[in-house]
């Protein structure tokens, strides 16, 4: 039988929640802000979703970051729920940031946005947050997930 | 967080559930700061009562108990 010890260094620690249905889930809570007006920062809650490429915040986020749906890219994807419409804005660079009482961890991210009005979930996808981190572990018996910045 | 920020958090998440469909939320730690019909609305009312950094979201618009995502 073999045993892999994974390293132990810093990580951040994030609670499940129960924002969608009944049942608890990992829940990242994550400051959003664009590389050129960093000092608007919009803090908000997205469910670890490692079946997503992308991760997808509310449009109206990005309305408060000063993007604007008149200049967004409009793109299809499938999902759970069957084809849907979303909006990327390209040319514009990200900061996520995610932290806990003792580690801040910042990182670049490309995230999709959902069409105006849309109450979809927002959920933190694989190319722009997990590959921000070394690992991320997964507690379901605690309920909660620990980050481990790359 | 503390087990007991732990427990507050879910006590705020179940009755934000209920009470608030569609509507968005901003807390402070596990207080409800503000609710509204929009972000911009909800920012406004946090800033107002000097939360420069809440925590937002939207509560989804239907009920149900499982989620696939």
């Amino acid at each position: 039988m073999s045993e892999t010890s994974l390293p132990k260094s810093k990580f951040i620690r994030q609670y499940y929640r129960s924002v969608y249905g009944q049942i608890l889930m990992p829940v990242i809570v994550i400051s959003l802000a664009t590389s050129k007006r960093r000092t608007i920062q919009i803090t908000t809650e997205c469910l670890l979703d490692s079946g997503s490429d992308h991760s997808i915040f509310s449009f109206e986020i990005a309305d408060e970051l000063g993007l604007r749906y008149k200049n967004a890219l409009i793109e299809t994807g499938v999902g759970f729920g069957g084809r849907f419409r979303f909006t990327s804005f390209p040319g514009t660079v990200f900061l996520g940031t995610v932290s806990d009482s003792s580690l801040t961890h910042s990182f670049e991210m490309h995230p999709r946005f959902h069409e105006p009005g849309s109450d979809a979930p927002q959920v933190l996808g694989r190319l722009d947050f997990f590959n921000a981190f070394e690992h991320i572990e997964i507690f379901e018996s605690g309920k909660y997930v620990d980050l481990y910045p790359a | 967080m503390t087990k007991n920020e732990v427990i507050e958090l879910k006590k705020l998440d179940k009755r934000v559930k209920k009470d608030f469909r569609g509507k968005w939320v901003a807390r402070e730690g596990f207080e409800l700061i503000a609710v509204a019909d929009t972000l911009k609305e909800a920012l406004r009312i946090a800033r107002e009562k000097g939360v420069d950094k809440p925590i937002v979201r939207q509560v989804p618009r239907e009920k149900h108990r499982y989620s696939f995502f």
